[in-house]
């Protein structure tokens, strides 16, 4: 075989051709591929685009303060005043004889009211009056609260300022203020507090000595339904049961739900059922109420709760309610299995004996286990 | 130093050389489904890029360039994942009694048992009917370097399917 026979026979060895429908697929993928790149890069560049807009308005504005501070408000005239023409001047015979000097157009020009306005509002000077009148009025709301002229929403309505404005100055002070004025500002913060004051509240509330009132605050300002979403954002595992504590002892039905929704998290069981030991009053019949609610998690929650509050009373309910309610749900099975003491011990092993309710005593076990709690 | 071509002008030549891509692919991984992941990868690469292809040579050699990088990493990884058999080496003189098939699969195990190097310049020198200098450029080697791979390549070739090759030597 000679070597060009011998290179025929690698190249016929080699002689592979694509399938159609392999070349089809590749440029299918390349246009897919290629659309999502281009519109990769056109979000790309419209952030880039939108950040450097506000780099430059931001610049611009701060030129623009840096000029205009310093600069006197022109009167604007008074519209009453009567309105003298002025006279006509001759006319120069001619252009070429007038003594003109070049002057640019924004010399001299009086503002716009659009001006002004934009001035006025970015002036420091007027900043700071109304800094000022600010700190005066919280001042004295603050005064009369303390003294008990006024109550603090009274105080806060009378105050003809934003709330806003109100509710910064107060958690401006609240970080400063001595002890004694703390509880003053908590109650005017109270009614005019938002969602911006739940950092600084948190904070105070670490302090064992401001914790009653700082709770009470937050409770105020959230409600009692919206106490969940704070014990989630509560660092200090204390602040977190008073809060559940808070909830427990409210009469309302959505505090509880909101109550058993914490008990589905994992991280904050332990704590929801330590609130449930330490509560003064534990709102068993709500509890009772939620096992049969038509949200499966509320009643699981529900029976652990119970279950773990265990005691002679709340066996006996339980006990009632799985033999007097048909069908009973498997939820107050479940309740009832972690149930200790010597009636439910009686009862569990009566229903472990009894074909009739041996079938709802296992399947309330398998639960648990499925569960794995 | 020439600008990034147009991305528009990318797309239609990647569409132009797409099928001449993938039968390099294919001859270089002699397998179709590794033909085409190994496209798909080149494609991927060719996407993130397209701007460093500034035209300075031709798109045929930018790509194939590619095809072979994917190619080597995807043989680098196939290394640690899988423990390939090499091919066996036929050391009786059999090529007279092989059928055409047979003996074109077994070039084609030759090749595949090739160092990547002699691999590559085997298959571009004499499936793609490309010049030295052009190889050279695909491969970022020198033309010299194309000649010696080359000849190894078919020493190894012929070795493997118990041919005797004895290359005429220049005069």
């Amino acid at each position: 075989m000679s070597k060009e026979h011998f290179d025929k026979q690698i190249r016929d060895a080699l002689r592979l051709e694509p399938a159609a429908g392999q070349i089809a697929r590749l440029e299918e993928f390349w246009n897919s591929e290629s659309r999502r790149e281009r519109q990769k890069r056109m979000v790309r560049r419209g952030l880039a685009l939108a950040a450097s807009l506000l780099i430059s308005a931001s610049i611009v504005g701060w030129f623009a303060r840096q000029r205009f501070d310093g600069v006197e408000l022109v009167d604007a005239p008074n519209p009453q005043e009567e309105v003298v023409p002025k006279p006509i001047e001759p006319v120069p015979d001619s252009p070429m004889l007038v003594d003109s000097k070049p002057s640019s157009p924004s010399i001299g020009r009086e503002p716009t009211a659009l001006e002004k306005f934009a001035f006025y509002s970015q002036s420091q000077r007027h900043r700071n009056m109304a800094n000022e009148n600010l700190v005066a009025v919280v001042d004295d709301m603050v005064e009369q609260v303390s003294s008990g002229q006024t109550d603090p929403h009274r105080a806060v309505e009378d105050a003809g300022i934003a709330v806003t404005g109100i509710e910064r100055e107060l958690l401006r002070r609240l970080a400063r203020a001595k002890n004694e004025h703390k509880p003053t500002l908590l109650q005017l913060l109270a009614v005019s507090g938002s969602q911006k004051s739940m950092p600084a509240l948190l904070r105070l509330s670490r302090r064992g000595e401001f914790r009653e009132e700082t709770l009470a605050t937050i409770e105020q300002i959230f409600g009692t339904a919206g106490l969940a979403d704070v014990v989630r954002q509560s660092n200090d595992p204390r602040v977190r049961i008073d809060l559940m504590q808070r909830m427990l002892a409210s009469d309302l039905l959505v505090a509880a739900e909101n109550y058993l929704s914490l008990v589905q998290n994992p991280t904050l069981r332990g704590e929801a059922l330590s609130a449930a030991d330490r509560a003064k009053e534990f709102p068993t019949e709500m509890m009772f109420a939620l096992l049969q609610s038509d949200d499966e998690r509320i009643r699981l929650s529900a029976a652990l709760v119970l279950g773990h509050m265990n005691g002679p009373e709340i066996t006996r309910q339980l006990v009632a309610l799985v033999t007097e309610e048909q069908p009973a749900p498997t939820e107050a099975w479940m309740a009832l299995l972690s149930c200790r003491g010597e009636v439910a011990e009686e009862f569990l092993s009566y229903a472990t004996r009894n074909p009739q309710l041996l079938g709802h005593v296992n399947q309330a076990r398998t639960q648990w286990v499925r569960m794995n709690l | 130093m020439a600008l990034p071509i147009d991305r528009s002008l990318v797309d239609r030549l990647v569409v132009e050389h797409l099928p001449a891509g993938l039968a390099f692919a294919l001859r270089l991984t002699g397998n179709e489904h590794a033909a085409e992941d190994v496209m798909q990868e080149a494609l991927c690469r060719v996407l993130r890029q397209s701007k460093s292809f500034r035209g300075e040579s031709s798109f045929k050699t930018w790509l194939f360039q590619i095809i072979v990088n994917v190619d080597r990493d995807r043989r680098r990884r196939k290394t640690y994942l899988s423990l390939d058999v090499e091919p066996t080496t036929r050391s009786t003189n059999p090529a007279e009694h092989l059928s055409a098939e047979e003996m074109k699969r077994s070039i084609r195990e030759a090749i595949e048992g090739l160092p990547d190097r002699q691999r590559e310049v085997a298959v571009l020198c004499l499936a793609e009917e490309m010049t030295a200098g052009e190889v050279a450029q695909v491969l970022s080697i020198t033309e010299a370097n194309v000649y010696s791979s080359l000849h190894l390549a078919r020493k190894r070739i012929a070795q493997a399917i118990g041919f005797d090759y004895a290359p005429q030597r220049p005069s």
